[in-house]
């Protein structure tokens, strides 16, 4: 298992310990972690699922391919679709700030 | 082409993997109770039938009302197939771009689009849009009334999509009129004449930036990569009329829904005028509380949802708007309650989610930023009430407004 930290934006955090494979789109709907809609489903289609990686930990994820890059807004790169991120063992203790909305 | 009552009211008989409490009789077109009152209806359904119930309607068909429901179907396009001759069963299965077209050929059409309609891709367009919102309200500021469909919600798609499309200005006025027909006219022949002759209108603008590419859609569709390769000029064109008309009916019905709740809620237009900063939770709200399109799918095999057996082929009637008032999925559901948490199902879910819903939540706030700062009071028309159709869009045919 791979522990991932959610941080709320009002500050909660919400550590849980994902399966290698997971995507931490589905880490959080599976464990009921508020603040991320996924409407598509995990489709790349809608981005409902934005998170932030925190700035020590944005080297450590493979980059965003073609489909991600078209619907993320922010040339920041700490900025990433969750349902785009699958979990790796190196990937443990990682933490991922949520957005207020994903409107 | 009227249909007869007998057709109207044929009942195809329920297979036997049905159960028999999932059995619901509802005609999503015809329905005396959806043509009184659209949204009233949706909600109706949950207190009625079971999130996912048996139509014996237009060759029977699933209805999904609950959001789960909806997500699993949605979300699943392999199970749940896009291609399909929709309900009722057409002679010949419809070719739409992207909308007819699972994955992986699906997001090889839509991924080269994406960034035009990111909130950052729309963004740019506030300016147009409010210049033309502001144009047609000032229209009828004057007059203390309007019939708000035709004469202001209809020509400010259309028009916008001129603009996004990058499309000659000259034919705006004969297109807007042909997506008026396509939108409203009661005859389907009509209405598919209409959209023939869009189709020949963008066919010109197709042709010229296949010719010589500039910056807008259609030079991004002619100049874009999709999945490897570009795309035929047919392509281009059936894929731009799909565009145009998922951003037409969708918008203008939001629209009208919310000018008809606003014109019956004065305590809440008088709140949005001392603080229109409220004004973008509160759309996100008309716009859960005002569904418009439904979408349908085909099981390609069988399966169980919702602990119910499925059988390969069966049709489903994603009932979107309905969703919205899923008392599972959110609280008070049939409340106003700007800043929920829950998200709306108004886009749909899965691959297909609407491609335009950061333009569609543009042009709500904007439209009503603009139409709440140069309209007083208003209310509906009493001699006039507001006529609706049924349909794959829940759709207003009229609304008269009256103000002063």
């Amino acid at each position: 298992m791979t522990r991932i930290i959610y941080i709320q934006h009002d500050g909660r955090e919400d550590p849980v310990d994902l399966p290698v494979g997971y995507t931490l789109m589905q880490g959080a709907v599976l464990n009921d972690i508020p603040g991320i809609a996924a409407e598509c489903g995990g489709a790349a289609a809608c981005g409902t699922c934005r998170v932030q990686l925190a700035p020590d930990w944005v080297t450590h994820v493979p980059a965003a391919e073609e489909i991600e890059l078209s619907i993320l807004d922010d040339a920041d790169t700490s900025w990433r679709l969750s349902c785009q991120i699958t979990v790796m063992a190196e990937m443990d203790g990682m933490v991922v700030h949520l957005p207020e909305n994903q409107t | 082409m009227a249909m007869s009552a007998a057709e109207k009211t044929e009942l195809a008989p329920i297979p036997g993997h049905v159960p028999l409490e999932r059995v619901y009789d509802f005609d999503y077109i015809y329905d005396a109770r959806l043509l009184e009152n659209p949204h009233e209806r949706m909600k109706s359904l949950h207190k009625e039938a079971p999130p996912l119930f048996y139509s014996p309607r237009y060759g029977g068909h699933w209805v999904v009302t609950g959001k789960e429901e909806l997500r699993q179907v949605a979300c699943d396009p392999e199970l749940f197939t896009s291609v399909t001759r929709g309900i009722p069963a057409m002679a010949e299965q419809p070719v739409l771009i992207p909308l007819t077209f699972d994955p992986p050929r699906h997001t090889q059409y839509r991924a080269p689009l994406n960034a035009k309609f990111t909130a950052k891709g729309v963004a740019p367009l506030e300016g147009a849009v409010r210049a033309m919102a502001a144009g047609l309200i000032d229209a009828v500021a004057a007059q203390g009334y309007c019939e708000f469909m035709n004469d202001v919600a209809e020509p400010l798609p259309p028009t916008l999509f001129f603009n996004i499309a990058g499309m000659p200005t000259d034919r705006l006025k004969e297109f807007r009129q042909l997506a008026e027909d396509a939108t409203a006219a009661p005859d389907p022949c009509v209405r598919m004449t209409s959209i023939k002759k869009i189709a020949a209108i963008l066919k010109e603008t197709v042709d010229a930036r296949m010719a010589e590419p500039r910056d807008d859609l259609i030079s991004e569709m002619v100049t874009k990569d999709f999945g490897g390769q570009r795309l035929t000029p047919d392509e281009i064109l059936n894929y731009a009329v799909l565009l145009f008309l998922g951003g037409l009916e969708t918008v203008v019905n939001a629209l009208c829904f919310t000018a008809r709740y606003l014109a019956l809620h004065p305590a809440l237009q008088a709140e949005l005028r001392a603080d229109p900063t409220r004004i973008p939770l509160v759309m996100e709200e008309m716009l859960r509380l005002h569904g418009i399109a439904m979408a349908v799918r085909r099981a390609t095999r069988d399966t169980e949802l919702d602990g119910v057996a499925i059988q390969k082929d069966d049709m489903f009637m994603l009932m979107v708007p309905a969703v919205n008032y899923d008392p599972v999925a959110f609280e008070n559901a049939e409340s106003m309650c700007p800043g929920r948490k829950e998200a709306l199902a108004t886009f749909n879910m899965g691959p297909h989610r609407c491609i335009g819903a950061n333009l569609a939540r543009l042009e709500m706030r904007v439209f009503f930023e603009e139409w709440l700062k140069r309209i007083p009071e208003f209310r509906l028309d009493q001699a006039r009430p507001p006529k609706f159709f049924g349909g794959l869009n829940l759709a207003v045919r009229s609304l008269n407004l009256v103000w002063g």
